[in-house]
């Protein structure tokens, strides 16, 4: 693991990526330092970490696309296979070495608010809450960029496809108060879920079985609660999707709340991303 | 390893004699079967590796060679059946199975931003080599296959016979028995095929060694023994010596000889044993004013001292004369003929997938 872990990150200082990486995000969190508590006058850098959550959108799909689709691309996947490591250590190790390329510029932020400090008062347990959440956030958008660079060898594809989920998990607030509140709206929305689920499976593994009881658990259970208490589906589904993403979460740490809820939504997601990542590259062994 | 190319594994009493110092059963392959969906790619192959020797995997393309070796190095999992490495089952322990082989896939496995030294540097550390002897064993390595004066060099920019030898150098890192080389002189210049070969000869000194091929000559420089594959199954498992001696030798003549042709015939057909006697237009010799024959021989003797002299008598200048052998280029064609075309290409489809 560890020497995998080396390599990928040796890789991302090798070519433009890494670097980029962090200037960019160091960048915008500087602009964004500036506009809030520079020339704004505020003390809150958690209120500017979260007008910055928008530019992870952009940049990191853009680093966690070679993750996994340059090796299928190379055949160096395969070859990764026959080494006397374990599947999950090389998807940990290549997830420790973005993770590691994000830590960078978290760190570099997190001195921000001791400087900030110097001149004004800061409330440096919700800051550090704030920064501990924006890190906890970049890790869960990484697990799932680097899952979708698993499904590809394209990394333009897997790029743009990140793009595309990443924005859609910021807007989901956004389309969560789109939804009416009604128990049949509720229940549409799980279905769609679920066959959403089914098709992602079916796509991941490639077996209609599997794919389909994934999508029966999720839609069997929801059908029964519609059936015969379908009060308790009212407004349920607006509330589970603004409680997934993992931006909500985020906000929720901003707001000064260690709330272990939101910390703990964050960290599954990573775990669940992780797993699926492990399990897309298992999987081409049985293929 | 000592290994004497006329004794054969038929002889039961020699081949005990034989493997008593050097019998062990390194791979062992049983029933093993892999499907693509409906498509069969191995089909019940089974057979054994030996401790020391080279082994050659022959087989047209597509016949399910490169599918076998990624099953026995655990990158492709079997449908049916069990290969167990040195004791381990495949799928019960990949692990200790994977630290026993070093695999050169079709396509060397480089990462082209790394230079051969980073690279065998992590591949060593990746293979669990300890720390203080990695050094070591990259530089062991790369002396051996000759890239040192390429070592900071980036991989993408070496040539392909460079990369070739990166791939193999890979191979030897972590020390293990078994070492596999899917079609490792594919694409190189002869040159280069001959330094691989001498490189992989080298290699099969100290340890066991399977190379793949569809290039017969391939196999027959380098190997000791053959295993051909048509078709996803195992058609021929034995030394190249005893494929060769298993073929009926004919004692059929190809002569060039100076003078006019049905003269020629003529005095052939008078020798006894001579049933016949072709014009052989395969062949190479265009010496002008001589013909080329095919004398077929019925006779178990051989005739090439009466045809000289019977030559020699009617003044005919013998330009060339050779018995011909049944190759195994032969061999290979005989055993591999009876595939069917529609078939072969499906499944070639389904490997390109």
């Amino acid at each position: 693991m560890l020497a995998i872990y080396k390599r990928e990150l040796k890789a991302y200082f090798h070519g433009i990526t890494g670097m980029l990486f962090i200037g960019i995000l160091l960048l915008f969190a500087g602009f964004m330092v500036f506009t809030n508590n520079l020339y704004g006058l505020s003390s809150s850098v958690a209120y500017t970490l979260y007008t910055s959550e928008i530019i992870l959108i952009l940049i990191v799909p853009v680093l966690c696309m070679r993750s996994m689709a340059e090796d299928r691309h190379n055949k160096t996947d395969m070859f990764l296979l026959t080494l006397p490591v374990k599947t999950s250590s090389i998807v940990i190790g290549k997830y420790l070495a973005l993770l590691t390329v994000y830590a960078i510029p978290v760190a570099l932020i997190s001195l921000y608010p001791l400087v900030l400090g110097l001149y004004g008062e800061i409330n440096y347990v919700t800051t550090y809450t704030s920064i501990l959440g924006f890190f906890l956030l970049g890790a869960a958008l990484i697990a799932m960029c680097q899952f979708l660079s698993a499904l590809t060898e394209s990394q333009v594809i897997a790029a743009v496809i990140g793009i595309a989920a990443t924005f859609a998990l910021f807007s989901l607030n956004t389309i969560a108060s789109f939804i009416p509140s009604s128990a049949l709206a509720s229940f549409i929305g799980f279905a769609v879920l679920g066959i959403i689920a089914g098709l992602i499976t079916y796509f991941t593994v490639r077996n209609l079985y599997v794919a389909l009881a994934v999508g029966l658990i999720i839609i069997v259970p929801f059908a029964l609660i519609f059936i015969f208490a379908s009060d308790m589906l009212d407004s349920l589904f607006p509330t589970v999707l603004t409680l997934a993403s993992p931006f909500t979460s985020f906000e929720t740490i901003t707001t000064g709340l260690f709330d272990i809820a939101a910390i703990g939504t964050l960290i599954s997601h990573i775990v669940f991303f992780v797993f699926l990542t492990n399990q897309s590259m298992d999987k081409r062994r049985w293929a | 390893m000592i290994y004497n190319n006329n004794v054969c594994l038929h002889d039961g009493i020699l081949q005990t004699k034989r493997f008593k110092t050097e019998d062990k059963l390194l791979i062992e392959v049983t029933n093993l079967t892999k499907r693509y969906g409906a498509c069969t790619a191995v089909d019940n192959v089974s057979f054994k590796i030996r401790n020391g020797r080279i082994y050659g995997l022959l087989g047209p393309n597509g016949a399910g060679k490169s599918t076998t070796m990624n099953i026995i190095t655990g990158c492709l999992a079997p449908t049916e059946g069990t290969v167990t490495v040195n004791g381990y089952d495949i799928l019960e322990n990949p692990i200790e199975v994977k630290r026993q082989i070093g695999y050169l896939p079709e396509i060397p496995p480089l990462f082209p931003d790394m230079t051969p030294y980073e690279y065998l540097t992590f591949v060593a550390e990746a293979k669990g080599v300890d720390s203080e002897s990695v050094l070591r064993q990259v530089s062991e390595v790369m002396v051996l296959t000759g890239i040192v004066g390429v070592r900071d060099r980036l991989i993408k920019n070496l040539s392909k016979g460079y990369k070739q030898r990166v791939g193999i150098a890979q191979t030897m890192l972590g020390n293990p028995d078994i070492i596999i080389l899917d079609e490792p002189t594919v694409g190189l210049d002869p040159k280069q095929i001959i330094e691989i070969r001498d490189l992989i000869r080298r290699l099969g000194e100290k340890k066991t060694v399977i190379v793949s091929s569809h290039i017969l000559a391939e196999i027959s420089a380098v190997c000791d023994h053959v295993i051909i594959i048509s078709n996803g199954r195992v058609v021929a498992d034995d030394d190249i010596s005893c494929l060769e001696a298993s073929v009926t030798p004919t004692k059929d003549i190809s002569i060039t000889v100076k003078g006019d042709m049905e003269g020629v015939r003529e005095a052939l057909l008078a020798i006894e044993g001579v049933s016949d006697v072709a014009y052989d237009s395969s062949s190479l010799d265009k010496t002008p004013g001589a013909v080329q024959l095919t004398v077929t021989v019925t006779s178990s003797e051989d005739l090439r001292d009466a045809i000289f002299f019977a030559m020699a008598e009617k003044k005919y200048a013998v330009i060339s004369m050779e018995q011909k052998e049944m190759s195994l280029e032969s061999i290979f064609l005989s055993l591999t003929d009876d595939t069917d075309p529609v078939e072969d290409s499906k499944k070639k489809k389904k490997e390109a997938r």
